[in-house]
């Protein structure tokens, strides 16, 4: 071999080796198909009956939707429609699962129940007249023989053929419920992820062995099982299961704009995650190589793009679009490489193959439509009142491990004033239940004035509602144990002031049973019987859905219903009223919240082309609220006298809501000084609906005119 | 670090809490009781005299008065394993073996634990503790004289028996009655369902002669033939099984456990798959015919009844005896569900309107259609007009290709054709057989007449008209023909030349030529030549001709002596107005008082003159009729529970029991007797005999005036209303206590029939705790009590 050809050679192999080089490195950087596939947004106009996509399911090559307002199936391009002409209840679907030996349908719904489609036929299992645990049903799977419900008021287990309803993770519960949002079948049993209870596995489906699994993650958006192991989708990381129940995360690279809201891992291990403004892609947990989608938006004009970050490194994957314009993704479905995400504008589909356009079929499978559904009421006028995360909670005595530790009470202190309370008490009529103050595990709540402070207690780990008014004391009128449902304050014993007898209710439940809150309700407002309008307080994680039970209950009694949506982050403000607007609709908007977030949430109202008038309180508007704003915010009215002007260049933003590390005396201070000034508003705002009655213009035309608020408007960066 | 520690402490404590509610407590024993308790002993001894009887108790139940004691309480067991007999007789049979000790034997009859409840857990705590040191009384209730009530109250049954000496008579346990029947391939074998003798019975077509009786399970219903004869298969009622036997010896071949209460069955064209309804629990069973399990379960109709394949042999339909759950007081609404053959899943679910008590069913070769019986009920009205045929009509329902539905009836004006049990078509389609159970009739149909009725006439009149017309029947009914006691099923031979015909209180089996549709022959089953007291009064229970009109028999409205689950508005009293829950009649000799308000004390006056005003509307019952139809009713049977198991309750249903049984609320504070369950529904019966208020009168259970429309919680409390009942006029009315023995199987609850569910008397319908303290009930405590009524 001569010289030259042992270079040539040499030289060859060297290109070969750069080639292979080269392919690896091309390879390295050429994305999966997952990512590359082409993109696709159905809507009405594809055949979906209602874009407000709520739940996926696969099942034997049809894919199955959940709505808002319906079911879909998307078989062979042809769609096929179950609504509530139907049967179906006007209630919107969470879930979907497919038994495999019937071919039954299953559906679990938003405060609907647990429903069956069997060739057409839909039956019902609630929690009125079945064992069902809760009638908010997260997740629905059917695992063997047993159809499993993850639900508000726990994990149960349905044996339907011997009609047999198994409770799971009640005895564990800290409180009679748990709520449980998700449930996925393992091969040694069934692991279910609760809200505040973390991650549990069912190691005997048969007899119920439950096992908490120590998961760090306090609210996980949800969970797989895939390739062996148990996945879980945090707020901003994804877990992986690993030997003697130890986890592996991989944190989301970068900051995820919009809350976490849905999560899979397909069969072959995609992980995807999505929030409510983009999509995250984790090919490999291994190579912790992500991929980026993000939406692209028509206000904006901002073009969709995909990143890869891969070793902290964030490139742009040129040539490659990203989502297309949609709504907030709520739902994923993924099967090897194919992904389905169902968002509030439509449905998004990315697959190597191209499907035909979808279509809609010209008959649907359906039987006769069931009986025609009773005729409802009109409407109450309701209104969405948006809030700060308030949370509150106390920390026991010396213990160094309180998850807050804003606030510190004295629980005997506490106790004190409830025995001097029943001391004072008369003897007539049914005897108040002393409750011993203990404070056990986390997050009950305080709220009111130090002096006449009500803390839900746990009693044998039972908590208690309470009916309270909001001006002028924050007095508790009204306190039912949540089990016994007995007086434990005694209303005989608490006669409003005649200041307070146009002040609303505020009802507080911690319970997130239906059933129970409609009972408790009632029976708070028997034993005051009065009538007065309602403002229901109550938090995450599913807001939409308490305004849905409570306009329920609205309706029946004729009742305004103010609904308020305490929002753990001000993001979730554009989410919660895009709800409203489109399933529920409201007329005016409360600002509880900072004068950052009241400024968004303005602005972002006006970027939708909602006019709904904005009644603020005086600590929000400000230069803050101005800037955030940006530009002219509508209509904003501000009871007098307004001291916008006082603030403007301070801001008040924060006022009540830093809590002063010095003790409770001044945090409480500043914050009932913020809550009165909002209260204030409500009580103008509820007076104008009393007034008003349902009629809507009416109301807008009532506040408008009211002496004691002022309409505000900006104009030429000033406020007039 | 203290407080931690007394928090971890704390925490602990709770968890030993909740894991000792895992652990539930057994019998151990009067031996081990008197170990301690014994007379001038140390420990406390009983109060009550030492009764001898109680000791003898469960010795009584081998002597022979108690097999006919156990006969008149609808008892299929032997006195010494009926759980009812033993519920009275000896301690612990309402748990169960599984919660027996080794130490503890039922055969010792009434004993300690018997009253103070299981005492395992004062037994441990005792040989655990310091010799002399008096033990915590762990679980051990304080004896009360009421307990004694429970069972020692007046029995009927005990009675009839003992005082009047009453028997069951030797024939009365050796009758067949022919039920259902099959022809082989061939034609030359007849195989005959023999409910009562629990047997199938072999005949040889040509000579009529028994050529093999096979015993099978408990009340057999039906049989079916594999497509070459090879396998047969028999559907056990009571025994929850399907037999299998060899077709050419005649063997059996095993046994295959299906759902509850089986009924219909068919084989599939390939023989592969045998599908069996399983009417108890509204599903259809698939069996696996070479393996011999079941492969799977499908929901189908309720109480669905029997099955016919398509003439594609593509796919199979069942019929439903009882409507679909709907909202009360609409009409009914019955399902045909049909399976599609291959994939063994539902495939459609025709609805049929304003039927129900749909049974036989059959194809119609040639033309893919199917026929079925059905009755049509006019619950909703009351039951004024007999005479005008206005109670209850009867009928054929045609199901087409395309899953449309149509019905005709086969009544004439002023005669109707009560309890159509079986249809069956001849080989060449020509003609339909109906067999009514309560005329001893046979109806001879011209299909094709019947289609052409239906296809000549508008959408307007198939959907409106025809269903409720008494006039058209001539039209397609070609002749009547006259039978033997009660005709069953129908089954034609293969040539289509003769119909055999099950006469089953005949105690044979009819042969008909065809087409000359005339009564030629009848087959002797073997069975005896007498008509007992018993089976007069079954005949009488079925026969409808002592209704004007011949328009309803009692099983028109209890079929299998149970329910048709519908709620009927009975008394003209306003329409609409009060009306009443059908009630099952199995077991209920010794439950009196009678009708829902409690007033009639005994069966004769339940059946007796009152009956024929508001029921029949002829002259009533002789008294040596009445004497016999009450015997009968009296020993209609009760199957065995499905949800108890053989040995007793499971922990969730034993959880339920203690919710059931409480006697403290959650916090711990002492329930009022009125709020007990065990007030009302204690002894082995689980009624009390009292007629008693518990709050659940309803606004449109007696007419009133309403004052003010404008309340508020009318609407808050379900769709009854009963909130504005008991807010505006106090009203209370008083009703008898149901029995709950097989309370699962009798859905709807209460006088009323208003409630679909058992969760639901306590969650829609129990507003102010009128019936039982059960508010703070949790969400397990509940389901865990209904898990145990199920039991009952």
């Amino acid at each position: 071999m001569n010289a030259a050809f042992r270079s040539a050679l040499g030289l060859t192999l060297i290109m070969a080796g750069s080639a292979r080089a080269s392919s690896a490195q091309a390879d390295a950087d050429t994305p999966p198909s997952c990512v590359t596939s082409a993109w696709h947004v159905l809507t009405r106009a594809d055949g979906l009956p209602d874009q407000d996509v709520t739940a996926l399911r696969f099942f034997d090559g049809s894919l199955w939707v959940g709505t808002r307002s319906c079911l879909a199936r998307l078989e062979q391009g042809c769609w096929t429609r179950w609504g509530a002409e139907s049967g179906l209840p006007d209630s919107a679907i969470l879930s979907i699962d497919v038994d495999p030996a019937t071919r039954d349908v299953w559906l679990g719904t938003l405060g609907g129940g647990l429903w069956r489609m069997s060739a057409g036929r839909l039956d019902r299992f609630d929690q009125f007249q079945s064992g069902l645990a809760g009638d908010v049903v997260f997740t629905v799977r059917v695992i063997g023989p047993r159809v499993w419900a993850a639900t508000n008021g726990g994990l149960c287990a349905f044996d339907w053929v011997h009609g047999t309803w198994d409770l799971h993770l009640e005895r564990r519960a800290h409180s009679p419920e748990t709520v449980v949002r998700a449930i996925e079948p393992a091969p040694d049993g069934v692991f279910a992820v609760g809200w505040e209870e973390g991650l549990w596995r069912i190691e005997d489906r048969d007899h119920g062995g439950e096992r908490l699994v120590p998961l760090p993650e306090l609210e996980p958006v949800g969970l797989s099982f895939a390739l062996g192991r148990a996945w879980v989708g945090g707020a901003a990381r994804a877990w992986r299961s690993e030997a003697k129940e130890a986890w592996r995360a991989r944190d989301v690279p970068a900051p995820l704009p919009g809350a976490a809201a849905c999560f899979t891992v397909s069969d072959t291990g995609r992980i995807w995650f999505g929030s409510s403004r983009s999509l995250w892609l984790l090919t490999d947990f291994e190579s912790g190589e992500w991929y980026r989608f993000d939406f692209g938006t028509q206000e904006s004009g901002e073009a969709s793009a995909v990143h890869r970050v891969r070793e902290g490194a964030d490139a742009l994957v040129p040539g490659l679009p990203g989502l297309p314009s949609a709504g907030e993704l709520r739902c994923l479905a993924a099967v090897g490489d194919e992904l389905w995400a169902g968002t509030s504008r439509g449905l998004l589909h990315a697959s190597s193959a191209v499907r035909g356009a979808a279509h809609a079929c010209s008959a649907p499978v359906s039987p006769a439509p069931m009986a025609k559904p009773t005729e409802t009421l009109p409407s109450p006028t309701y209104v969405a009142v948006l809030g700060p995360f308030l949370r509150r909670t106390v920390a026991l005595p010396g213990d160094a491990g309180g998850v807050n530790r804003h606030m510190r009470v004295d629980p005997s202190a506490a106790d004190a004033a409830f025995r001097a309370h029943a001391a004072s008490r008369s003897s007539g009529g049914r005897p108040p239940v002393v409750v011993q103050s203990e404070f056990l595990g986390l997050s009950p709540y305080a709220w009111g004035t130090p002096e006449d402070e009500v803390i839900t207690q746990r009693r044998k780990h039972e908590p208690v509602a309470w009916i309270g008014t909001i001006e002028p004391g924050d007095r508790v009128a009204c306190a039912l144990s949540l089990l016994e449902e007995r007086p434990w304050i005694d209303p005989a014993l608490t006669e409003p002031a005649p200041e307070e007898l146009a002040s609303p209710w505020i009802f507080r439940c911690p319970s997130q049973d239906p059933l129970r809150q409609r009972r408790l309700l009632e029976r708070c407002f028997a034993e005051l019987a009065c009538k007065r309008p309602l403002l229901l307080r109550d938090g995450d994680p599913y807001d939409d859905l308490h305004v849905e039970w409570w306009k329920s209950a609205a309706e029946q009694r004729g009742t305004p219903v103010v609904a308020e949506l305490q929002l753990s982050e001000v993001l979730k403000v554009p989410g919660a009223l895009e709800s409203l607007s489109q399933a529920h609709g409201f007329d005016v908007v409360l600002c509880w919240t900072d004068a950052t977030a009241s400024g968004e949430l303005v602005r972002y109202m006006r970027a939708r082309g909602l006019e709904q008038p904005v009644l603020a309180s005086d600590a929000v508007v400000s230069s803050v609220f101005l800037e955030r704003a940006g530009g002219a915010p509508g209509r904003v009215l501000a009871p007098r006298p307004c001291p916008h002007r006082e603030h403007e260049n301070g801001g008040a933003s924060a006022a009540g809501h830093r809590y002063a590390a010095d003790g409770m005396q001044t945090a409480m201070a500043q914050a009932s000084t913020t809550y009165r000034a909002v209260y204030a508003a409500t009580g103008h705002l509820l007076d104008a609906l009393n007034r008003s009655g349902p009629n809507r213009m009416e109301l807008r035309r009532n506040l408008e005119e009211r002496r004691e608020l002022e309409l505000v408007r900006l104009e030429g960066g000033r406020w007039r | 670090m203290r407080n931690v520690l007394a928090l971890l402490a704390s925490c602990f404590l709770v968890a030993a809490g909740r894991a000792q509610d895992e652990v539930l407590t057994s019998l151990c024993g009067s031996r081990v009781c008197l170990e301690c308790h014994v007379a001038k002993g140390r420990a406390q001894a009983c109060t009550l005299e030492p009764i001898p009887e109680h000791a003898a108790s469960w010795r009584a139940l081998r002597k022979e008065p108690a097999a006919h004691i156990a006969a008149l309480t609808g008892t299929t067991e032997p006195p010494t394993e009926s759980s009812l007999c033993l519920g009275c007789h000896t301690s612990g049979a309402d748990l169960g073996s599984r919660w027996w000790q080794t130490s503890f034997d039922n055969r010792e009859g009434v004993q300690c634990e018997g009253c103070h409840g299981p005492g395992s857990d004062h037994v441990r705590a005792r040989r655990a503790g310091t010799p002399g040191e008096v033990p915590p009384p762990l679980g051990i209730r304080k004896g009360e004289r009421s307990f004694c009530d429970d069972c020692h109250r007046p029995r009927p049954s005990h009675d009839l028996v003992l005082a009047k000496s009453w028997r069951l008579a030797p024939e009365d346990r050796e009758y067949k009655t022919p039920v259902n029947l099959a022809v082989a391939p061939d034609g030359r074998r007849l195989f005959v369902v023999g409910e009562h003798s629990n047997s199938l019975l072999v005949l040889d077509v040509a000579s009529g002669a028994l050529v093999r009786e096979i015993p099978v399970g408990q009340r057999p219903h039906d049989v079916a033939l594999s497509p070459d004869g090879s396998r047969v298969y028999v559907s056990n009622r009571f025994s929850h099984s399907v037999t299998v036997i060899d077709g050419a010896s005649f063997e059996r071949v095993g046994e295959v456990p299906v759902g509850d209460d089986p009924h219909g069955l068919v084989v599939s064209p390939s023989g592969a798959d045998v599908f069996v309804v399983d009417t108890g629990e509204d599903a259809i069973s698939v069996v696996d015919a070479r393996s011999l399990t079941e492969s799977r379960r499908l929901v189908a109709g309720r109480a669905p009844w029997s099955l016919a394949l398509r003439a594609d042999g593509r796919s199979l339909v069942a019929t439903s005896l009882r409507p679909l759950s709907a909202p009360f007081r609409t009409e009914p609404r019955s399902e045909l569900t049909e399976i599609a053959l291959g994939a063994n899943v539902a495939r459609a679910r025709p609805a049929v309107e304003g039927a129900t008590m749909m049974m036989g069913i059959a194809a119609v070769p040639g033309r893919d259609v199917l026929l079925f019986t059905l009755t049509r009920p006019k619950n909703l009205v009351p039951i004024t007009r007999l005479a005008q045929g206005w109670v209850e009509t009867f009928g054929l329902g045609v199901l087409w290709p395309d899953g449309r539905v149509d019905q005709l009836l086969l009544d004439e004006p002023g005669r109707a054709f009560p309890d159509p049990e079986d249809v069956a078509v001849s080989p060449d389609g020509r003609f339909a057989v109906v067999s009514s159970g309560g005329a001893d009739e046979l109806a001879l149909v011209d299909v094709e007449r019947l289609l052409h009725t239906l296809e000549s006439s508008s959408d307007e009149q198939r959907a409106r008209v025809l269903p409720n017309h008494l006039g058209r029947s001539a039209e397609f009914v070609l002749r009547r023909l006259h039978v033997g006691a009660n005709p069953r099923g129908l089954v034609f031979a293969p040539n289509g030349r003769e119909l055999y015909v099950a006469e089953a209180l005949e105690d044979a089996v009819a042969v008909v030529s065809m087409p000359e549709f005339t009564l030629t022959r009848r087959l002797d089953l073997g069975g005896p030549r007498v008509t007992t007291e018993l089976r007069e009064g079954e005949r009488l229970f079925h026969d409808a001709t002592v209704t004007q009109g011949r328009q309803l028999s009692c099983r028109t409205c209890h079929p299998d002596g149970h329910i048709d689950g519908l709620a009927f508005d009975i008394e003209a009293d306003g329409l609409g107005l009060h009306p009443v829950d059908n009630r099952s009649l199995r077991g209920i000799f010794d439950t009196p008082p009678f009708k829902w308000e409690g007033t009639n004390p005994s069966l004769e006056r339940q059946c007796g003159p009152r009956f024929a005003v508001f029921f029949t509307r002829l002259d009533p019952f002789t008294p040596d009729e009445l004497a016999a139809l009450v015997r009968y009713l009296s020993t209609i049977e009760r199957p065995p529970n499905p949800h108890r198991a053989a040995d007793g309750l499971t922990p969730r249903q034993r959880r339920g029991k203690a919710v059931f049984e409480r006697a403290r609320a959650n916090d711990g504070d002492e329930l009022p007797l009125e709020k007990r369950c065990t007030t009302c529904h204690g002894s082995a019966y689980h009624e009390s005999g009292a007629v008693q208020d518990v709050g659940t009168t309803m606004w449109f259970d007696a007419a009133m005036e309403v004052e003010d429309p404008d309340l508020e919680d009318e609407s808050d409390f379900g769709p009854m209303g009963i909130a504005l009942y008991q807010d505006v006029l106090d009203l209370a009315r008083r009703f008898d206590t149901p029995m709950l023995r097989n309370v699962y199987a009798s859905p709807p609850y209460l006088h009323n029939g208003a409630v679909r569910t058992l969760e639901e008397i306590w969650t829609r319908f129990n507003l102010y705790q009128g019936h039982g303290m059960t508010h703070d009930l949790t969400r397990g405590q509940l389901n865990d009590l209904v898990a145990y009524l199920k039991a009952l």
